[in-house]
């Protein structure tokens, strides 16, 4: 116990706003070292546990029923959560609008990936189903926040009744309820990636599909579905195959290689689908973006940090070296291991690219607990009974605990606050003010979460001229700004920019490490806004800017 | 298994221990004397030295990780004690004592580094 963890403990019990402050601090603090947190509790656990029975005071179990009520509030809570978000007007995440918005594109018939000459900046290195995921929903129901919102719920929710599904195979009811408890908590972990409509939500849902796929009895049906999952994956991001590395090891485990021989030929369809199949998703401009981001380098301060999560992850594999599951299990149990383990390394490698970091381990989670689900029923009486899995246990779930609560405490405000600007509403009173005009979010250096409501201007209007966050990518890969870009603000293309109110426009900086601070817009490129467009008016939350050669002034 | 996998640790503990310990050595020396924010600036975006570098730490973990992994599976337990690890252990117990020193040093906090960079004068502490 350090002294500021004493005087946060104290502000904490004074008021709700320092609680904020101390999740924030704990985040940023222990969170990003669990699995030294682990081993710290571990310890104190077992320090604790040596007095109490010292003291000749017995154990009582938690009763079968307090377990099972535990876990259902746990799960209960993570959907809420999850629900929560989704009624909210707004997103959380810098990724979350820029998805939604690509998404609309795409299913207006624009493409996803413009090529690099092009005067629209928002193309990334995500494969194309994370946008046309969101984009089919889109389609569906209608333009809207919640709408581009829904897959990444549906997938996060999605995910924790596989687990549970998963678990329950190997296991009793009560333990599988456990299991998915706590692996629901270590999601939440995760800055709710898995529920956020971005690929990893719906890499872990494949993921744990693909486990699903890879226990199925039949060799045929496992190597279809896993062929399925895994040409998805793929098209989500590049390293999406090393999710399935698990699952794959299971089907070569159970059915043999004439199961790889099926799902090959299908994941390789799968992938290349998108590209064959709609002309708005071109693989050479895909292609393009992602070996401009393969040039950025690594971040080794990430790095480290990947590897602390990556031992931690593999906390509640641990038992399962040393459970002996009967018959095909064990081979399945092995055969899932290596997969793990060898995805593992790999991810905590890619991930340590700039604006990646150790959330790519999410998608892991259901391998993990499914491992520990497959072992619990086989490990041996001493070793369930013994000293380190009873300090152990308990130590993981608190540490998971711990970073979950102080991640949900700065989620819940952060996002409640911001949904009491109503954004959207701000936004779109402007759109139906002027419909049929052509406007964009432009960004500013402070208040980028003011920008995220941006897909509804999208929406409106068709056309989403710049990105920040691509900018950013491009930026830190060493590409300006190209010509067209700048010559659209001449030949005022967009008619209006609206701006965060309390700064100047296209101000926004750089927020990757080898680029920090440094300006997103160019000087010349902010010239030509200045020189083309003024201010005509504020709405509540937002600077209105307007082509001063606009035939139509500007009406209120 | 156990047999081929301690042997593939004995082997490749020779060069892996050393790029573990250059790579922590430098990852230390710039937590120490710049920050722990920005480690190793320059190399770390020449691709195929960066890469090396970001194998070599995981690489180190990761034989540190299979020997954990090794005995736990030998002698059945999540934490041996330490005679049944030391009769379980496939690797001599130098090298392993040489890979804990190295992760020793990478994880001790810079706090202490930084006590002992400024007592010996390095790095104008």
């Amino acid at each position: 116990l350090r002294p500021q963890a004493v005087a946060h403990l104290l502000f904490v019990i004074m008021s709700w706003q320092s609680f904020e402050t101390t999740a924030w601090w704990f985040r940023l603090t222990y969170g990003t070292r669990p699995f030294w947190l682990f081993l710290g509790l571990t310890i104190a656990l077992s320090i604790l546990r040596a007095a109490w029975r010292r003291s000749g005071v017995r154990a009582f179990p938690l009763p079968t029923a307090a377990r099972v009520g535990l876990a259902g509030l746990v799960i209960a809570s993570y959907a809420a959560v999850a629900i929560w978000y989704l009624r909210l007007d707004g997103f959380f995440d810098h990724a979350e609008p820029t998805i939604a918005a690509v998404a609309w594109l795409f299913h207006i018939g624009k493409p996803i990936y413009h090529a690099a000459d092009s005067a629209e900046r928002y193309a990334h290195i995500y494969g194309p189903f994370a946008f046309m995921i969101p984009g089919s929903f889109l389609a569906w129901f209608g333009p809207g926040l919640v709408q581009a919102k829904l897959p990444g719920t549906i997938a996060g929710l999605a995910t924790v009744v596989v687990v549970y599904r998963l678990a329950r195979s190997v296991t009793t009811t009560v333990n599988a309820l456990t299991i998915t408890a706590v692996f629901a908590i270590a999601a939440l972990a995760f800055r709710n990636l898995a529920f956020w409509v971005r690929p990893d939500s719906f890499l872990m849902c494949c993921a744990a599909v693909a486990l699903l796929g890879a226990t199925g009895r039949h060799w045929a049906v496992s190597g279809i579905v896993v062929g399925l999952a895994c040409g998805v994956m793929v098209d989500l991001k590049l390293t999406g195959p090393l999710y399935a590395l698990p699952a794959l090891g299971m089907v070569i485990a159970t059915h043999g290689w004439r199961a790889i021989v099926l799902l090959t030929p299908i994941a390789i369809a799968t992938a290349l689908s998108p590209f064959l199949l709609f002309d708005n998703v071109s693989f050479a401009n895909f292609w393009h973006w992602f070996e401009v981001s393969a040039q950025n380098g690594l971040w080794f301060h990430t790095l480290r940090q990947n590897v602390d999560w990556a031992l931690f992850l593999l906390v509640p594999v641990v038992p399962a070296l040393i459970a002996r599951p009967a018959g095909h299990l064990d081979r399945i149990r092995r055969a899932a291991l290596v997969g793990l383990a060898l995805g593992v390394v790999a991810v905590s490698i890619a991930a340590a690219k700039p604006g990646a970091g150790p959330d790519h381990m999410m998608p892991f989670l259901p391998a993990a607990f499914y491992l520990t689900a497959l072992s619990l029923g086989s490990l041996a009486v001493s070793v369930g009974q013994s000293a380190a899995i009873r300090a152990g246990v308990p130590a993981f779930v608190m540490a998971v605990l711990a970073i979950a609560l102080a991640q949900q405490v700065f989620f819940i405000t952060w996002s409640a606050r911001v949904a009491g600007l109503h954004l959207s509403d701000d936004l779109a009173g402007f759109a139906d003010a002027h419909p049929g005009r052509t406007m964009a979010m432009g960004f500013t250096r402070v208040d980028a979460h003011l920008t995220f409501a941006r897909p509804v201007l999208v929406f409106r209007t068709g056309s989403y001229p710049l990105d920040a966050p691509a900018i950013q990518e491009e930026q830190l890969a060493g590409l300006a700004l190209p010509a067209a870009t700048i010559r659209a603000m001449a030949d005022c293309t967009t008619e209006f920019w609206l701006f965060p109110k309390v700064d100047l426009p296209f101000t926004a900086t750089s927020i990757y490490p080898f680029t920090a601070g440094d300006p997103l817009f160019p000087d010349e490129f902010r010239q030509m806004f200045a020189a083309h467009y003024h201010r005509v008016d504020d709405t509540a939350n937002f600077q209105v800017w307007q082509c001063r050669d606009s035939r139509q002034a500007f009406a209120r | 298994v156990t047999a081929r996998a301690w042997r593939t640790l004995r082997v490749t503990w020779w060069p892996i221990c050393v790029a573990f310990a250059l790579v922590v050595a430098a990852l230390t020396r710039d937590r120490v004397c710049f920050g722990g924010y920005h480690l190793l600036a320059g190399l770390d975006q020449q691709i195929a030295l960066a890469w090396g570098v970001a194998i070599t730490y995981v690489l180190g973990h990761a034989w540190l990780v299979a020997v954990y992994a090794c005995v736990v599976v030998e002698t059945g337990d999540v934490i041996p004690s330490s005679r049944a690890a030391a009769n379980a252990l496939g690797v001599a117990s130098w090298q392993l004592a040489l890979m804990l020193l190295v992760a020793l040093v990478e994880y001790a906090p810079a706090v202490l580094w930084r006590g002992l960079a400024r007592a010996a004068g390095w790095c104008g502490l």
